[in-house]
């Protein structure tokens, strides 16, 4: 019962100001400015008040764009309000409805990351945010290779997120299928670890060895839990003895 | 009389609502005003954008002087009293009811209204907007039960864009409405009057409980839900009235519930924490989130748990520990704020498990004491749009009480048990001790607040860890 007295696109607005007043740091003065006119407009219709003196610029400005809203009604000037926020934050709602229905639904917060900016993301970055079209973009051959400070390399981390679609394109580009992190797992250790069936079927397509042991001395069907991985694995092992003998 | 009397009350609301806005318009001048000083740089920068337009003023520009800020604080009160008109229609509902302002400073235990005579509360039912009708609902009858099933799966979560809904399952709505003493009275529907359809519903279930150093008779209020179709109806507040007309009719005047919104006024403010079970599942439906650097091969490690249950004596509850079970849940809920206190009947309702609804262990003694104990209610949830996973399966937390076994054993073990009957996630408000489990078992803080609420009492808010109360 987020709202018991008034009609939805009241609502809608009501939260919509609430989200604005609340994120002022995150949205460019020029885009607040207009917020402050349509909600004035919509709280006290079209502006009737004398232009503030021309010294008195910010007092001007907010007038400017109020005045210039004309005879746009409250309505309309709502509806203007949650639609530029729709725009610049297309996420507002899920946000608010949060914290403002009868009803609470609790999910895992969030972990607090800095959010890194585009051009200063790596490669990792975007295996990780399973992009591979940017990866395509920017990835040389001598990044195949490379482990990151956690000791893993990229199709470690394709294997971990079950990407598979980048799977494929790391091996078809060059990575070894069976490539050894710091712990000498291979990405099948992943997949089996994590559960990812689609990962390993994948993988296994493009003949990643199962049988190869880690640091630990552990094949990948040693440090599987998941019973569909495990019924995969021991069919291609069978596969596997009845092609040798 | 009665005419004068509600004169009278109109008078009095009318002065409660003056005082509200006043006390409301000050608090946010003042966040206002504070705002301006955080805002001014930003404003600054279009000033300076405008400047290079209008090469004339670039010049000229003053400082911020002493009338410039003294316009703009005039705007600023301007737009607080606009908004606080907002906020008292917000509550207009509200501030028609007993429950304390939201501002108010609240030092005595007591009730707001006193008790009414049975002749002096209204006999005939809140007038329904036309084209529905008061039903009451028989969850003994199957199709009420499936219809209030869907009612709540399909409204009782608001929120349209929401990634998960709340699916309380038919048997689960009759354990959790059909306690000792229930009455059907209180399980009150709304039907459109044409086509039959259940529309809106409420319910009420009697309970006894402490607040600070006295034993309320009360009732829970749960569930209350309006169709989608029908929020801009103002049909919760006739809902409210109603359910609070039908226990008041029979001499009970408090009441207790919990929402995840700010009402006037939280009596505390809990919140909820989250400790995977199966945490890939958890990502997978985005219930959780890996951290850039975290591996979901590190993820499942974390949360790995043994197979067996670990402490001596731990097992499920039997029919004949419940008088023992009872007595050490009762002596141990005494000593926080806000309590229930269960009859001999309610405990065994509320802790005889039933599968897929309730579970309860306990931890048995040599000599057959029972020392501890450990609860929690099965609540799925609906994931929308998702092409494999339909349901999270979750666990949450009822009352523990540990006694002899360590709090992180016993709610380890409690974890091994409902991971093995196949529970996804196991979830936790931050209330009586659970707070000294919570990171050492790996527990992740939620999103969500749950707000506690008394009807019709003022009593000093409390702290999470005060309160010893479970609303479903």
């Amino acid at each position: 019962m987020s709202d018991s007295d008034s009609d939805p696109e009241e609502e809608l607005f009501y939260r919509a100001t609430q989200h604005v007043a609340g994120n002022t740091s995150s949205l460019a003065s020029a885009d607040l400015l207009e917020f402050y006119g349509y909600y004035k407009q919509a709280i006290d219709g079209p502006c009737t008040e004398p232009s503030p003196g021309i010294l008195h610029l910010k007092a001007r400005n907010k007038w400017l764009v109020w005045h210039n809203l004309g005879k746009m009604t409250a309505t309309d000037a709502r509806r203007a309000y949650v639609q530029k926020l729709q725009k610049l934050q297309p996420n507002w709602r899920k946000k608010a409805a949060r914290t403002t229905g009868w009803v609470v639904h609790s999910i895992e917060t969030v972990p607090l990351e800095d959010h890194r900016p585009e051009s200063e993301k790596t490669l990792f970055d975007h295996v990780k945010e399973n992009n591979l079209p940017r990866l395509r973009e920017l990835m040389t051959p001598s990044d195949i290779q490379e482990l990151d400070e956690y000791g893993m390399a990229l199709i470690h981390w394709a294997t971990d997120r079950n990407a598979v679609d980048i799977i494929e394109f790391l091996v078809k580009s060059g990575a070894s299928v069976n490539q050894r992190d710091a712990e000498q797992q291979t990405p099948l250790h992943y997949a089996a670890s994590c559960g990812h069936v689609e990962a390993l079927r994948c993988l296994l397509d493009l003949h990643a060895n199962p049988t190869l042991c880690d640091s630990e001395g552990q094949t990948c069907l040693d440090v599987a839990d998941d019973e569909q991985i495990c019924t995969v694995l021991r069919l291609e092992k069978e596969r596997l003895q009845a092609a040798a003998s | 009389m009665p005419k004068e009397n509600a004169e009278d009350q109109a008078g009095q609301e009318l002065k409660q609502t003056v005082q509200e806005v006043t006390a409301a318009s000050e608090e946010l001048i003042e966040k206002a005003v504070a705002g301006l000083k955080i805002q001014d740089p930003g404003l600054a920068k279009v000033d300076g954008n405008e400047s290079e337009e209008g090469a004339g003023t670039s010049q000229s520009r003053p400082p911020v002087s002493a009338d410039a800020s003294k316009q703009a604080l005039l705007q600023a009160v301007n737009d607080a009293v606009a908004s606080t008109r907002q906020m008292a229609k917000k509550f207009a509902f509200w501030s028609t009811q007993p429950v304390p302002k939201l501002d108010e400073q609240v030092t005595t235990n007591e009730c707001i209204e006193p008790n009414k005579e049975v002749s002096e509360i209204r006999q005939e039912p809140y007038t329904l907007p036309g084209g529905f009708k008061w039903v009451t609902l028989d969850l003994n009858d199957a199709n009420d039960l499936k219809e209030l099933y869907t009612l709540l799966n399909e409204n009782y979560v608001e929120d349209d864009d929401a990634m998960f809904r709340f699916d309380y399952q038919p048997e689960f709505l009759k354990w959790s409405l059909q306690p000792p003493g229930w009455k059907r009275d209180w399980h009150v529907g709304v039907r459109v009057e044409k086509s039959g359809k259940l529309v809106g519903f409420i319910s009420a279930i009697p309970s006894k409980l402490k607040a600070y150093d006295k034993v309320l008779k009360v009732v829970d209020i749960n569930f209350l839900c309006v169709h989608k179709k029908l929020r801009s109806k103002r049909v919760a507040p006739v809902l409210i009235r109603e359910i609070t007309r039908r226990v008041n009719l029979t001499g009970i005047f408090q009441a207790a519930y919990t929402a995840g919104v700010v009402l006037p006024t939280p009596v505390a403010t809990c919140r909820y924490w989250h400790r995977s079970l199966n945490p890939k599942k958890l990502v997978d439906v985005r219930f959780s989130h890996l951290a850039r650097n975290m591996t979901m091969q590190r993820t499942i490690k974390l949360y790995k748990l043994p197979d067996q249950t670990k402490t001596k004596g731990y097992r499920r509850i039997t029919a004949k520990d419940m008088d023992k079970a009872h007595k050490l849940v009762e002596e141990y809920l005494k000593r926080f704020q806000l309590c229930p206190s269960f009859s001999k009947e309610e405990f065994r309702h509320w802790f005889t498990p039933k599968e897929g609804i309730i579970d309860c262990f306990v931890v048995a003694d040599e000599k057959g004491n029972i020392t501890d104990l450990t609860s929690y209610y099965c609540l799925p949830s609906s994931v929308m749009h998702h092409p494999v996973h339909k349901t999270v399966r979750a666990a949450y937390s009822f009352y523990n009480v540990s006694t002899k076994t360590p709090w992180l054993d016993l709610m380890n073990d409690a974890l091994i048990s409902a991971r093995n009957v196949q529970m996804d996630v196991y979830n936790a408000l931050d209330l009586m001790e659970n707070k000294k489990f919570f990171a050492p078992l790996k527990f992740g803080a939620g999103d969500g607040n749950l707000q506690y609420y008394l009807y019709n009492w003022r009593c000093p808010t409390m702290q999470p860890e005060e309160i010893a109360l479970i609303l479903m």
